[in-house]
């Protein structure tokens, strides 16, 4: 991972790891602290609910005590009891429920029959058992909880209420003021808007009023009238979710704002940190391949400027020692060139001059053999001359090695060429090859066809006319190989290091110039001649050139 | 309900009646003019004489339509509109109508007039329980127009024997009422006519029974309470449709019938029964039904059928799967919703679950002549006689059909307390059959200031043409 990335992600993470180790701390404090205020507003609401809840109770037993205490109620008793029944008596119950405020009046007789219903006027007459129950009750009990018939779309309806009895005697007449307030629609929507919870009142396994909307998840609380009904308040806590998720949301983007700015911080601070040293790293990769002298610009300070500097002047003393050793080998290579030419020219010096000498011993000595020895003299030194010109045409030609002009070549196309221009085998020798096509190489064909007609003529000759020799192109790493194998006794270890030295030769009447000829056209195109030793036994020469860039 | 109970309403009629026999005693000392001023207490009617299905509707439409003749007390018949009928063959009546009387807005009133006022009560659109009054006519009346034989004369055939048909023609819901281009109000012909101010009635001049006593009527359109405040400060003389505790007055003749009409197909053939056992009739007009309310146990009410009460039915058990039912009933009258509500809450308790629904008088009508309802709560005002007011009833409970046989029977019966008797069989032996629930019948009940005398005409509707101011 280059050094850039991992200090815009060092910068993230210092980013990242503080947000992510307060976020679950604040969440934890932030939920706390909700769920208090959550808590205390419905502790608060239920007070309130058992407050309003409290009024009901207290406004039905002041509404029936006030009622029992009324002009009104007197009259009627009056009239109930002079068994006058008054043409308003079906509305006198509803008529005075409703200024009353309440929700429930009954008017019952001794025997718990209806005299005047304001809830359900269509009672009247009939018994009312549940609501003379609550009459019968012993004074001061606070109001009963009890079922009411009240007017339904289809028919009455249950629902329940809290009630309270008071009497109204006239004479030996007892009227019963049974008053109260039901636990319906309109309380839980009183209820609902007065604590913003969901109201629902349940009784007989069902629900007979519902107010309100609490959207889950729910806090439920409940105030129970035993044994006919329940109030559930419902508390929504989805503002709380939601605030709780607001807060989160808002740390999530903080943080990946915060996130995104160390990124782009580090990023600045790699770049500016990481310049000299990709110069540098530039700068080494040019003076691996060869670019001696090469330097990076000082504009930086410090450890970086030093390390630099630094740089520069390893690079210029590396150009210095390496054109002194350049100039040593470049010595050393003429006085070996010297050497071997000395040698080659000393050899055949020898027999021209004991030629000469023979000759002319036999003919200061008068030798009748004189004829027969210039004529063998003669010979002799003419296949001596022969010979030093032919070291000296090799010599000459590689000191003269052309510089090549590379060209776009296809080496399947150019391998198939050289393989038909090469010249009739010998029975035993079997060719076989692997090219692979669609790739070009730039290079100077005359010269990369010397270097394969010289690794097959090596090749012919290592297998003596009997084996194997494999062509092959394919795909390198580095670029495009073409590889020659032979079949024969392969170069000994000992020998590999040299072959591709001028003067390195097994053969007996080897030159010593034609590998390092190879070699030397390989290096011109940029690539290598290397040999390898296959596990199957035998020679692999392989001359790796780089590829050029597909079109 | 008893016949002791049935008695002791005998006797309040009674005795309210008396109180006004001295008024009627004082009537040497009659004097003309004055303004009556009437509160109305209910809403206002349909401008359609046969759907005044309440005493103060038809009281209101009396001041200002009347019909060929007016059923008097003492079973007398008046020619109003008529100047003379008379029988013309043991199946024929010859009509004439008055000379010179004008209807504002629709001319000199014509025979033309009266046949399309009656043709109405057979047209689908306003059809009417009340056209069982003209059924015995040949065509059963829907071809009056071919009874027309000069502008001011009308003779009327019969298909069967109907003596009684004068006395059916004298109904409030035959009333002359033509519709006028001017506006959608009918106009009439009746003691009073209507001025520019909607709450303003002059006098008649021109009315066949001579002119009114009062010079004016002025009607003031309030709730009960607000009435009765008013006649206590002095401000209304006359409350119609609100009894006052001091100064009640009803009618002597309780002719407004209110049944239950019921779909026998819709609410099960125990329905009758069903209902007997739950609701008391006692109970109900003693609570619910209006002041001046009698139970009803026959199809035809006290007045014109002595009652005898039924047994009373046993309990009957609760229906585990009773079809849920709508009562209609109408809106314009408070009494029937608490009567309605009754209803409910009784059958409740038998498992019946019965929506109530309120709907206007016209509508109440078109629903019954569709056929369209489980429950209906409908009232109707009786003619004075049974055999038509039975003929009422079998319409009213959706046996136009069963008229054919029952009318005719009835009618060939020459002497009237015979007819009369016939009429009372039928009605007991039909009860049963119909679905048809009498429920309790009614009477005008109005409250009136002292000074002035108000009579009852034969119907039971106050004669306000007949009102006079008291003298000191």
């Amino acid at each position: 991972m280059r050094l850039r990335t991992q200090l815009a992600l060092a910068f993230a993470c210092l980013a990242i790891v503080p947000l992510a180790l307060v976020l679950p701390w604040a969440l934890s404090n932030l939920r706390r602290t909700l769920t208090q205020g959550f808590d205390a507003r419905v502790a608060s609401a239920m007070i309130a609910a058992q407050s309003v809840l409290e009024q009901v109770s207290k406004a039905s037993t002041v509404g029936a005590e006030e009622l029992a205490d009324s002009p009104a109620l007197e009259d009627f008793a009056r009239e109930v009891h002079d068994g006058r029944a008054a043409p308003s008596t079906t509305t006198l119950g509803e008529r005075l429920m409703k200024s009353r405020g309440l929700s429930v009046l009954s008017l019952l007789d001794s025997q718990g029959v209806t005299l005047s219903s304001g809830h359900l006027p269509a009672r009247l007459g009939d018994r009312d058992p549940t609501l003379f129950a609550a009459a019968e009750q012993p004074p001061g009990r606070e109001p009963m909880p009890v079922m009411v018939e009240v007017r339904g779309d289809a028919g009455p309806l249950r629902l329940p209420a809290l009630v309270a009895a008071r009497a109204v005697d006239y004479g030996d007449t007892r009227v019963w003021v049974v008053a109260g307030t039901l636990l319906d629609s309109r309380l839980a929507e009183e209820l609902s808007r007065l604590t913003g919870a969901e109201v629902t009142i349940a009784g007989s396994g069902s629900t007979l009023a519902h107010a309100g909307a609490a959207d889950p998840p729910n806090v439920e609380k409940t105030i129970d009238f035993p044994p006919i009904a329940r109030l559930t308040f419902a508390f929504s806590r989805a503002p709380q979710v939601s605030a709780e998720r607001g807060i989160l949301r808002a740390f999530v983007l903080i943080s990946g704002l915060g996130l995104l700015l160390a990124v782009v911080a580090g990023w600045v601070v790699a770049r500016h940190l990481t310049r000299p040293l990709e110069a540098l790293t530039a700068a080494t990769r040019e003076l691996a391949a060869g670019s001696l002298g090469v330097s990076v610009r000082e504009d930086s300070s410090g450890e970086v400027g030093d390390l630099v500097a630094s740089f520069n002047r390893m690079s210029a003393e590396l150009k210095s020692v390496t054109e002194r050793l350049i100039s040593s080998e470049r010595t050393a290579a003429w006085q070996e060139v010297a050497r071997r030419l000395a040698h080659e020219i000393k050899n055949p010096l020898t027999p021209i001059q004991m030629s000469l000498e023979t000759l002319a011993a036999a003919r200061g000595g008068g030798s009748a053999e004189f004829d027969r020895l210039f004529n063998e003299g003669v010979k002799a030194m003419l296949e001596e001359v022969e010979r030093l010109r032919r070291i000296v045409d090799e010599f000459s030609r590689f000191a003269r090695l052309p510089k090549p002009r590379l060209a776009a070549v296809d080496p399947a196309e150019l391998v198939r060429q050289v393989l038909a221009l090469y010249p009739a085998r010998a029975e035993g020798v079997r060719l076989k090859t692997e090219i692979s096509n669609g790739m070009t190489v730039q290079a100077d064909r005359d010269l990369l066809t010397q270097v394969l007609m010289n690794l097959l003529k090596n090749a012919d000759e290592a297998i003596g006319g009997e084996g194997e020799i494999a062509v092959r192109v394919r795909r390198h790493p580095d670029g495009v190989a073409l590889e020659v194998q032979d079949s024969g006794p392969g170069v000994p270890a000992e020998h590999r290091s040299r072959v591709f030295e001028p003067d390195f030769t097994t053969k007996p009447d080897g030159s010593g110039l034609g590998l390092a000829i190879a070699s030397r056209i390989c290096q011109e195109h940029g690539g290598r001649l290397e040999l390898d030793a296959p596990a199957g036994g035998g020679a692999l020469f392989r001359l790796v050139l780089p590829a050029s860039p597909e079109r | 309900m008893s016949s002791a109970r049935v008695s002791i309403f005998a006797a309040a009629a009674a005795f309210a009646h008396s109180l006004w026999v001295q008024p009627a005693d004082a009537a040497a000392r009659a004097k003309y003019g004055g303004t009556l001023r009437i509160a109305f207490t209910g809403p206002e009617a349909p401008p359609d004489p046969s759907l005044a299905d309440a005493p103060s509707d038809a009281a209101m439409f009396r001041m200002s339509y009347e019909g060929l003749c007016r059923w008097q007390r003492g079973d007398r018949l008046q020619p109003v509109l008529a100047a003379e009928m008379a029988q013309a063959g043991p199946r024929a009546w010859r009509i004439s109508l008055v000379d010179g009387a004008k209807m504002r807005g629709a001319g000199a009133l014509t025979a033309h007039h009266v046949a399309q006022s009656w043709t109405r009560l057979s047209q689908q659109a306003t059809l009417s329980p009340y056209r069982a009054l003209l059924y015995p006519l040949r065509g059963e009346g829907r071809q009056l127009e071919g009874s027309v034989f000069s502008p001011s004369l009308l003779e009327l055939s019969t298909s069967f024997a109907w003596p009684d048909l004068l006395a059916s023609l004298c109904h409030p819901a035959l009333a002359v009422a033509v519709p006028t281009r001017a506006s959608g109000t009918p106009t009439g012909l009746g003691p009073f006519v209507s001025t520019s101010r909607d709450e303003l009635l002059e006098q008649n001049p021109n009315f066949p029974l001579g002119r009114p006593y009062a010079d004016r009527l002025k009607i003031a359109f309030v709730n009960g309470r607000r009435a009765l405040r008013l006649l206590s400060l002095g401000q209304v003389d006359i409350v119609l449709g609100e009894a006052d505790k001091t100064a009640s007055i009803r009618s002597p003749i309780a002719l407004y019938a209110t049944y239950l009409a019921f779909k026998p197909e819709r609410t099960g053939a125990e329905f009758r029964g069903d209902f007997e056992s739950a609701v008391d009739r006692a109970q109900l007009t003693q609570f619910f039904a209006p002041a001046a309310s009698v139970p009803m146990f026959n199809l035809l009410p006290p007045a014109l059928m002595p009652q005898s009460a039924t047994a009373a039915s046993p309990a009957s058990k609760r229906r585990a799967s009773a079809p849920p039912l709508t009562l209609l009933y109408d809106q314009a009258l408070p009494e029937q919703r608490l009567v309605a509500e009754r209803i409910q809450v009784r059958l409740h308790d038998l498992g019946y679950r019965i929506a109530l629904k309120p709907v206007s008088r016209s509508e109440l009508r078109n629903r019954w002549a569709l056929g369209q309802f489980d429950l209906m709560l409908h009232a109707v005002l009786m003619p004075p006689l049974p055999a038509p007011a039975l003929a009422v009833a079998i319409e009213l409970a959706g046996g136009h059909q069963l008229l054919a046989s029952e009318l005719p029977a009835i009618g060939a019966e020459p002497e009237g307390p015979r007819r009369e008797l016939k009429a009372r069989e039928r009605a007991m032996a039909l009860a049963a059959q119909l679905p048809l629930i009498p429920l309790y019948a009614q009477s005008a009940v109005l409250s009136a200031s002292p000074r002035w005398y108000l009579p009852f005409d034969g119907q039971g509707l106050p004669d306000f043409d007949d009102a006079f101011a008291v003298g000191e």
